[in-house]
């Protein structure tokens, strides 16, 4: 967390929606702490997290809102859905009616976002594998039917966990590099920070010109 | 007055540093208001505040929330009984052949057993075999947060007995609030509130009558956890005025780096700050919380970015911000310095009556504050793009069409909207489609229906002095007979003077535009709530008043007697009614 230069040259703003109680909030820890929290209190409104990581040799941040599950709670969480680069569309493999709900929260997703952000269905808990209810390949069939990326993952164990906040992050490169997420466009979900050491400074301008606002 | 009650010089002398040897004291002091309740606080409302301000002692705590929520009241009108409802939440539960001691997102039965049927009918469906007293979904959801609820507090944390009976209690008390209010059912956050019930009030059913205390309540949280979540929301946007009244750098820089208060408030209001980490805070703020109702939860959030404002003006990043708002540092709320704080900051309930009445009236209209805020936020994220486009050395025809594109279509909008409340056209002006008039002096008489409309177009008017005011005199379409029914109002009340017209002081189109952001060129000031909120603002002695004589120059002299604020009152809260 330096205030100096950026030490990353992109901004990816990420997402992750799902039902109550998938791991939406533990998968972002593990991701970002690379721990498994088990005494995990529930999300109310929003939490936050970032992380920098690498694709491609460019260091990217990664700006991750973890939305709370319950349905009434998207009157408020819709807002965060703008300009998101990225979706975790997370469901739980112990509980069929999490995996039914995927896609009522796809049209969220695609209704609220641009055409250009990359969703990806994660099936959380594979760890739990003596419970599972949904099988691996129904999911894999909807992700594909869909057009989104899939991975089954377990916050608890770690596993996948990181392929699936990096195989993001690459799509969404992928999508800049070969021009069709446009950084000009308005609510791409990106930002390009060039490292400039003077960068920070520029960026305070349109803070301070305002300053006499007589509002 | 004071002779008759015996400790009051003790009450008297609270603000003087209280050592230890008086906790026993305090306990006496707590017990003989206690005994008198409610008359004694009927007798002497400022003492039970002297008294809360010095501190409630852990064991009385229950007795006196129990007396400010007034529960043993509701309980005793009430025609629910709640041990009635807990058996019979027992038998849904053997029905559907789970238990109360063992419940587990992972228990199966639940879920399986009744996917399809929901699948089919949604939550209506109700199988003939079953009593369906709590909606499924709702059982559901809250056996799934029952789990997650002060997972490391002793009470409901692990496999121990009592965390057993605790992590029960909570499922017992949130589905028969669910049964009680089946309109709200559950919602995420009132776990918390019921936990936090549960610790300090000890007996189950009392937790429950509290809890119908502050969930049903208007003075408490009526309507915060309803299906829309509408109350939070209006909350949120009201702290943000407040926000952007009391911390004007603050709020700009929370505008600058995206950060709307809607993020960081939920969960500190949902949960009535029981995610904070100094658990001594916590139940100080709720004894507050339980004698003043919800302005105190704006007077803690303001404390808390009062003391935070520093490093939260230090950081040029919302990642920095963000995290740190969410999840406070337990040094920043030691009680001993936070409290006196929240003691300090005062927000009264006529402000956040009319801050409301602001907030409901800009959501309606077009080109209104609000508006122009989330313009702001637009145009810094363009401004910012800009800036990056720099480096992506696009063209500097692009680039200024990447900023000024947006922002035109913007004032073209708006110029419209100027247009289409003013009811009729200019039909020879192409440049001005407002008719105005300036006046020179600082105060102006007009209609009582005047519409100060701040026009885009009074720059390219020659202008030699100023301040200026330009007052528009048409009627004003959309809402013209409720501004008249307000002004009929203060018509009566006063009816030979001045100041009834809003006046709005405009900086000199000579002088260096000050915002160097055209939209917000257009300023509209109406006769309803903002303006009556400036009035009432100008007129109440409170902290609000020296930032509101720099900010706004909305202001009457001459009448600024009680009944006229009362009646003002009155009238906004009409107003509210009418929308």
């Amino acid at each position: 967390m330096t205030s100096g230069p950026y030490n990353y040259s992109y901004i990816f703003k990420y997402i992750i929606i799902g039902d109550m109680g998938v791991g939406k909030s533990c998968l972002l820890h593990q991701f970002t702490e690379k721990k498994f929290m088990a005494d995990c209190p529930h999300t109310i409104g929003v939490e936050f997290g970032t992380r920098i990581i690498e694709v491609s040799g460019q260091k990217i941040k990664l700006q991750i809102w973890d939305t709370a599950g319950q349905e009434r709670f998207r009157a408020v969480t819709r807002s965060y859905y703008r300009g998101a680069a990225g979706a975790l569309m997370v469901y739980d493999i112990t509980r069929r009616s999490t995996y039914n709900h995927l896609s009522s929260w796809l049209t969220d997703a695609r209704n609220l976002t641009n055409p250009n952000t990359v969703i990806f269905l994660i099936g959380n808990k594979s760890d739990l594998e003596a419970q599972r209810d949904v099988t691996y390949e129904e999911a894999k069939q909807f992700a594909e039917e869909n057009g989104l990326l899939f991975l089954e993952a377990s916050a608890k164990t770690g596993e996948h966990v990181e392929e699936a906040f990096l195989d993001t992050a690459r799509k969404i490169y992928q999508n800049i590099l070969d021009g069709s997420l446009d950084l000009n466009a308005a609510e791409t979900g990106v930002q390009h920070k060039p490292s400039a050491p003077d960068s920070n400074q520029a960026n305070l301008e349109p803070g301070g010109g305002k300053d006499s606002c007589s509002c | 007055m004071r002779k008759k009650f015996p400790d009051a010089a003790a009450v008297k002398g609270l603000r003087v540093h209280v050592n230890p040897a008086s906790i026993d004291h305090r306990r006496i002091l707590w017990d003989k208001f206690l005994q008198g309740w409610p008359e004694s606080h009927a007798r002497h409302p400022g003492r039970l505040r002297c008294l809360l301000k010095r501190g409630v002692p852990a064991e009385k705590r229950k007795d006196v929330w129990k007396a400010l929520l007034a529960c043993d009241q509701i309980r005793t009108t009430s025609s629910f009984s709640y041990q009635e409802c807990v058996r019979a939440v027992r038998l849904q539960l053997v029905e559907l052949n789970i238990s109360e001691y063992s419940l587990s997102i992972h228990n199966n039965e639940l879920w399986d057993a009744n996917e399809e049927s929901e699948q089919l009918d949604g939550e209506k469906h109700k199988p003939t075999n079953m009593r369906c007293l709590v909606a499924l979904k709702t059982l559901r959801q809250i056996i799934v947060d029952v789990d997650r609820t002060f997972p490391t507090h002793r009470k409901f944390m692990g496999n121990s007995t009592a965390a057993k009976e605790g992590r029960a209690s909570l499922f017992r008390l949130l589905s028969v609030y669910s049964v009680y209010n089946s309109e709200v059912g559950y919602c995420q956050g009132m776990s918390y509130i019921a936990g936090m019930l549960l610790m300090e009030m000890k007996s189950e059913e009392e937790s429950f009558w509290s809890m119908v205390a502050l969930f049903e309540k208007p003075k408490y949280l009526s309507g915060y956890f309803d299906a829309t979540l509408q109350r939070i929301q209006s909350h949120a946007a009201i702290f943000d005025k407040l926000l952007q009244q009391r911390y004007p750098r603050l709020a700009k820089h929370f505008i600058s780096l995206d950060v709307d208060p809607l993020m960081f408030v939920t969960p500190w209001f949902m949960c009535l700050f029981t995610s904070m980490p100094c658990w001594e805070t916590v139940l100080a703020i709720w004894d507050l919380l339980l004698l003043d109702g919800i302005s105190t939860i704006f007077r803690v959030a303001l404390s808390i970015l009062h003391l935070d404002q520093a490093r939260c003006l230090g950081t040029s990043e919302m990642g920095q911000i963000l995290p740190k708002l969410l999840h406070p540092s337990p040094e920043l709320l030691e009680c001993e310095t936070f409290m006196p704080v929240v003691w300090k900051i005062s927000v009264e309930k006529w402000e956040i009556e009319s801050l409301h009445a602001v907030v409901t009236e800009e959501k309606e209209q077009p080109g209104s504050k609000r508006s122009r805020r989330s313009l702001e936020r637009t145009e810094n994220r363009i401004v910012k793009k800009f800036k990056n486009a720099n480096e992506n050395s696009s063209s500097l025809l692009q680039r200024m069409r990447n900023i000024f594109n947006p922002l035109g279509q913007r004032i073209l909008q708006d110029a419209s909207n100027v247009t289409s409340w003013t009811g009729q056209q200019e039909p020879s002006s192409s440049v001005n489609h407002v008719r105005y008039q300036t006046y020179r002096g600082r105060w102006a008489q007009g209609p009582g229906s005047a519409r100060v409309i701040r026009n885009p177009s009074t720059r390219n008017v020659p202008i030699r002095h100023s301040p200026r005011v330009t007052i528009v005199t048409q009627a004003v379409q959309p809402k013209a007979k409720r501004m008249e029914k307000i002004s009929v109002s203060q018509k009566n009340t006063n009816p030979g003077k001045r100041g009834r017209v809003q006046h709005v002081k405009v900086p000199s189109p000579t002088r260096p535009k000050r915002s160097g952001h055209s939209p917000r060129e257009m300023k509209v000031v109406t006769r309803s709530a903002r303006a009556q909120h400036s009035f009432k603002t100008f007129h109440t002695p409170t902290p609000l008043r020296k930032s509101q004589v720099k900010g706004h120059c909305i202001v009457s002299p001459d009448s600024s007697s009680p009944e006229e604020l009362q009646l003002l009152k009155e009238a906004v809260v009409k107003d509210l009614s009418d929308m």
